[in-house]
């Protein structure tokens, strides 16, 4: 508690301070400081074998109960992580802005970055109601800051509004879950779910937590805040808050799961329903989209749904008493937790790197960008790879262990189970072909090819600070995929005691298949190797030759008739025309236009969760209330004419005994 | 190992035993069945051209997509031979590695920078994830019905029931569906049509050359090559003596590569937009053969 | 040995699903009618000898000769071909079959009566849903008719599946729900139809002008 209180301090001192470089340093400084010590704590409690938390308790009523357990060590792990990455990649990448903005903007944003981190981490150890809801309004109210950090641009300081009331929407809900829980105590603490969920039905208190959590953590029709959001911000936010403070709600929602006791099987298909419909609506929108920002924003909704199917196999399979199902579904769930930090956090970076040179968001005018940024195309590269669930990339590990779960629960069979998990298979399969189609379509179409725009200044790759930050999450993202049975057991051990599903936990049939899988991808780098050995050799003796592409005899082939990201999509997009539709400007020629001019074209895909649910009522309600405003005239004379009916009714309903 | 063997040995006959006999339909005597193996050779010991447009993703995605298909090869079983690497889960590697290939096979179309190849490349990226259903309905049929988890042991002829046979004929068809789809046979694309407008993975390839186009062409042999070995651990008893079943397994390989050569002489190419209505069927198929797998096993 | 027919069955549905010309849906009609026979001959022990003339009079020669006779006229006189105007909503068709075949297996499950094997319940819900789904997702008259005509072979194998007797009296409704809906169509399309423009649904809600 007295080191909160000091990094408080500390990080007030920096906005005083004049200067950039010096505040950029002393946030450096804290930060590391305050990573190395929460780490420590952190593999602590991992390292030892019980779900033995460290409690930490000053005073009676005043101070907060702060306890360490595995769940919250291991999101303590991935907040430092991301974090210490973004903070590097912001070194460089707010170069450019440190001239056009104020002093002080920028040194509030630093600060808020701080309060962002400390915030983060607390939320994490406080058990306490009222302080978890005051550390996750710190939380709320630095990362809005953040995000308005490009107040000038338009739309930027609405979507952050927008943002800050969805998420006050979402802490009333937790404060209300957290009041119903604990009539009765003196303390709103996470422990008196223990006693409640004994006593009284789950499922209520469950959903108002689960409204709550998913609010912040971008479940379907809580997700609206996200898509806008994520391109306002700035990229180094947007990975921070796609990679770790999203995750958050995921913390939320488990840390209750983690009280559960009965009501498992209707909680536990809700959840998977729910997640599998978030799975699909995230990827099938970020298809459809053209801003890259927008489109990473739409695959952090799928990949929480993934995230969700994992929980909500877990759950069910602690209804239906099989233990590894139970046990796989958290434990991919946490993994995905991690991986998904790591590789979108890496997008987020090259994507900002990539729209700091192109100076667009729009992926249809970019192009080619491979050759002058290789470090950046190779990153984004391996991200794409790895979210896309393919060996031999971490991403295919924590989707590996869902399939687990999923398939022993097929295979161990009575019929609704079986429906259930049949279900959870097919949307976990076409979500991940859906990805490789999301995936491919980006990367193609901003780094291969020729420019498809001119681009006004040759783009250059980042500087070392920026490739430092994208090389972080890059290590973990090849080590976790190359050797997966270094990370299974601990993760075997921590969801198994976490979530208690069962004293022993089925380890050795789930470590041979991870040994399998990191033998047959290094085999598969190998290969990969010796043919191009092999062809390299072979190459030595003839010839290699460049020509240009083949063109079909055209002999004006230009860059403009490369496949777009839309041509691309197009099938996709007649496919899926009932569920999401995708609206286009309209081209008109006149009569007498015999060469038709210059025209512009624009689509755009309509998120119908927001168009119909938020945006409907909201208007209807501005509209209706606008009525009112013949009440308000402007002239003295009627408010004191209000006032004085106002006391007549008073008067009138107090002799009739009303009040 | 002998799995292995016997794979490799395949993939050097099928191909060329489908224009082969593509070829006596038609009336002509057609190329030796070795025919195609000799042009792969002639292209290993080629030069390559590479186009100006393409960077460095050009040179690395063949190796990629032939290493990835061949590891995938190591796990699928033959004949009631078991296959090198076999564990829990193993078809979930399966199909992710076929998905790797698949998306840098994508990515390589890009890369030239011709709109043909992103025509093929999108029609590609869309059937991949079509078929992906069909192919994990039917291994959640197989596993429920043999109560196993790994490849080697799914795709084994169940027992000696008496409709066992016919189990294995419809996984039989839905796995030769699969590969008509997978390797953009006819009914899904012709690949002796080079109008560009209407290929898929001929269109993608259309600026390969050389050591990395007998590249492709080795994946495209071994793709034929890992099917046609799972239909015939599907039809196949493990339990007949060694020499039987190699005998056995050349036959079903030549009558699939025959049934290939068949059907693409007599069938026409279906329009573009039929395709996916195609792809979803064969799903569908797989999903009645759930169905009925549910009630033998009574699941109810 | 009966539930191979079963199976056939469906396998016959799905081949409809996908299908894009009439005379396909013709001659499935009539291999659905074969099949029926095939079962109705298996079910042998529990008819009368009645009962069993009628039901193959019904099924081999009604189903299978003589209606498939009458609806190949109609095609000839009318010259329709194509099931869909434009490709793409055979895609639905089949994505909703795929969620129909689901459907009617929860569903055989949760009504599942326990003197029948679910086997057929769930091929005869499967039919019924088809059926439906094809009078609701064609334009032309003629996917109607055939649509109709699916759900009458659903009423069938429900009560070949429930039944232990099969009452003179079932058979005899279906016997003339079927006559007298190809006759009015045939009819319709034969005669009349071409003067009023059209053989799609939507034009016949301006029939009472």
């Amino acid at each position: 508690m007295i080191y909160l209180l000091i990094y408080l301090i500390v990080t007030s001192l920096i906005v005083m301070i004049p200067g950039r470089k010096m505040s950029l340093i002393l946030t450096g400084v804290t930060m590391f400081v305050l990573v190395i010590f929460s780490s420590c704590l952190a593999i602590d409690v991992l390292i030892q074998t019980q779900n033995q938390s460290f409690l930490l308790e000053v005073q009676q009523f005043i101070s907060p109960l702060i306890s360490c357990d595995k769940l919250s060590a291991f999101f303590i792990l991935i907040i430092n992580f991301t974090v210490v990455s973004g903070f590097l990649y912001s070194t460089g990448y707010l170069k450019p802005y440190l001239k056009s903005k104020p002093v002080t903007w920028i040194k509030l944003h630093y600060l808020a970055l701080v309060w962002l981190h400390v915030s983060m981490i607390m939320v994490t150890l406080f058990r306490n109601g009222f302080y978890f809801l005051m550390v996750w309004e710190i939380m709320t109210l630095s990362s809005f800051i953040l995000v308005i950090f490009e107040y000038d641009v338009k739309g930027t300081v609405k979507a952050g509004l927008i943002y800050l009331i969805q998420m006050h929407v979402g802490m009333l809900f937790i404060l209300a879950a957290f009041i119903i829980s604990s009539k009765g105590y003196e303390r709103l603490t996470f422990d008196n779910l223990d006693f409640y969920f004994l006593n009284n039905s789950n499922w209520p208190v469950f959903l108002i937590f689960f409204i709550g959590f998913g609010l912040k953590a971008g479940f379907f029709f809580l997700h609206t805040w996200l898509p806008d959001a994520h391109p306002a911000a700035p990229s180094h936010v947007s990975g921070i808050m796609s990679g770790v403070m999203i995750k958050l709600g995921i913390y939320g929602i488990l840390r209750v799961t983690t009280y559960l006791v009965s009501d498992l099987a209707p909680i536990g298909i809700s959840v998977i329903i729910l997640s599998a419909i978030t799975g699909l609506f995230g990827v099938m929108m970020a298809i459809l989209q053209h801003d890259i920002k927008k489109l990473l924003a739409y695959h952090s909704i799928e990949n929480i749904g993934i995230i969700g199917l994992g929980i909500g196999l877990g759950i069910y399979g602690s209804a239906i008493g099989n233990v590894i199902v139970s046990v796989a579904g958290y434990a991919g769930a946490l993994l995905h937790t991690l991986n998904h930090s790591l590789f979108k956090s890496l997008l987020f970076y090259s994507a900002g790197t990539v729209i700091g040179q192109v100076h667009t968001r729009d992926v249809e005018k970019m192009g080619g960008l491979i050759k002058f940024m290789p470090f950046t195309a190779w990153a984004f590269l391996i991200g794409a790879i790895a979210i896309s669930g393919l060996p031999p990339f971490n991403g295919f590990i924590s989707e590996f262990l869902i399939y687990i779960s999923l398939f022993n629960g097929i295979g161990s069979g009575d019929f609704y189970p079986l429906v259930v998990f049949f279900i959870a298979m097919l949307s976990l399969v076409v979500i991940g072909g859906l990805a490789i189609l999301c995936f491919t379509k980006v990367f193609s179409v901003m780094f291969l090819g020729q420019p498809r725009s001119e681009y006004h200044e040759k783009p250059v790759e980042a500087k070392k600070i920026m490739l430092l930050a994208k090389l972080l999450p890059v290590i973990p993202i090849v080590m976790i995929g190359f050797l997966p049975f270094i990370i299974i057991k601990p993760l075997l051990s921590l969801s198994g005691s976490v979530f208690n599903v069962a004293q022993t936990l089925p380890v050795e049939a789930m470590i041979q298949p991870m040994q399998y899988i990191s033998i047959i991808s290094v085999s598969l780098l190998l290969l990969i190797t010796a043919i191009l050995v092999v062809r390299k050799s072979v190459m030595r003796n003839r010839m290699t030759l460049a020509g240009p592409t083949w063109g079909c005899g055209y002999s004006s082939v230009d860059s403009k008739q490369q496949y777009t990201a839309t041509s691309f999509i197009q099938e996709y997009s007649d496919l899926v025309k009932p569920v999401i539709t995708t609206g286009h400007s309209k081209i008109n020629y006149s009569d007498d236009e015999i060469f038709p001019g210059k025209r512009d074209f624009y689509t755009h895909s309509d998120d119908f969760v927001r168009s119909r649910l938020i945006l409907k009522p909201s208007n209807f309600i501005v509209t209706t209330l606008k009525r009112a405003a013949i009440f308000q005239t402007g002239k003295l004379q009627h408010y004191v004419l209000y006032a004085l009916i106002f006391l007549f009714l008073i008067l009138a309903l107090t002799f009739i005994g009303l009040i | 190992m002998v799995a292995l063997i016997l794979i490799i040995i395949t993939s050097l006959i099928t191909s060329g035993l489908i224009v082969r006999m593509k070829s006596i339909f038609s009336g002509r005597k057609g190329p030796g069945i070795f025919q195609p193996i000799k042009n792969t050779w002639v292209l290993l010991r080629k030069g390559i051209v590479y186009s100006l447009t393409s960077g460095s993703i050009t040179r690395l995605a063949p190796a990629v997509i032939a290493a990835s298909v061949l590891i995938a090869a190591l796990m699928v079983p033959v004949a009631g031979f078991q296959p090198l690497i076999s564990f829990n889960g193993d078809f979930v590697l399966f199909a992710y590695l076929f998905a790797l290939s698949r998306f840098m096979m994508i990515i390589a179309a890009f890369d030239s920078g011709s709109s043909f190849e992103g025509m093929g490349a999108s029609r590609e990226a869309l059937y991949g994830m079509l078929i992906e259903p069909a192919l994990f309905v039917l291994i959640a049929g197989l596993v429920i019905f043999t109560g196993n988890y790994s490849i080697s042991s799914i795709f084994t002829l169940p027992g000696k029931e008496n409709y066992a046979i016919i189990f294995g004929l419809i996984i039989s068809y839905i796995i030769g569906n699969i590969t008509l789809i997978e390797n953009s046979r006819v009914p899904v694309d012709d690949p002796k049509t080079h109008l560009e407008l209407t290929m898929i993975h001929e269109v993608m390839v259309l600026d390969t050359s050389g050591f990395n186009l007998a590249l492709i062409q080795i994946t495209a042999y071994l793709k034929f090559a890992v099917f046609g070995s799972l239909i015939s651990s599907t039809l196949i008893p493990a339990t007949l003596p060694v020499f039987l079943r190699l005998i056995l397994f050349f036959a079903v390989q030549v009558l699939f590569g025959a049934a290939i050569g068949f059907i693409e002489s007599f069938r026409s190419r279906f329009k573009m937009n039929r395709n996916q209505q195609y792809i979803l069927t064969v799903t569908l198929i797989s999903m009645l053969l759930f169905v009925v797998i549910l009630f033998t096993k009574n699941i109810f | 040995m009966l539930i191979l027919f079963y199976v056939l069955f469906g396998i016959s549905l799905v081949y409809m699903a996908a299908t894009e010309k009439f005379k396909r849906y013709i001659q499935i009609y009539t291999l659905q009618g074969i099949l029926l026979f095939g079962m109705a001959i298996i079910e042998l022990n529990k008819f009368t000898l009645l009962n069993l003339l009628f039901i193959l009079a019904e099924t081999i020669i009604f189903k299978s000769v003589i209606v498939p006779y009458l609806l190949r006229k109609i095609l000839e006189r009318t010259g329709i071909n194509n099931v869909h105007k434009r490709s793409l909503q055979g895609n639905f068709t089949v994505l909703l079959m795929l969620v129909i075949l689901g459907i009617s297996l929860v569903l055989a499950h949760i009504l599942s009566i326990p003197s029948v094997d679910e086997v057929y319940l769930v091929i005869a819900y499967f039919t019924l849903f088809t059926g439906l789904l094809l009078i609701s997702a064609r334009k032309l008259l003629f996917g109607h008719l055939i649509g109709f005509l699916i759900i009458e072979n659903a009423v069938f194998l429900f009560s070949i599946a429930i039944g232990n007797e099969f009452p003179l009296l079932v058979n005899a409704g279906i016997l003339l729900d079927i006559f007298i809906a190809v006759l009015i169509m045939s009819l319709f399309l034969t005669r009349i139809g071409h003067k009023l423009g059209g053989f799609e649904v939507d034009t016949l809600s301006k029939l009472k002008d």
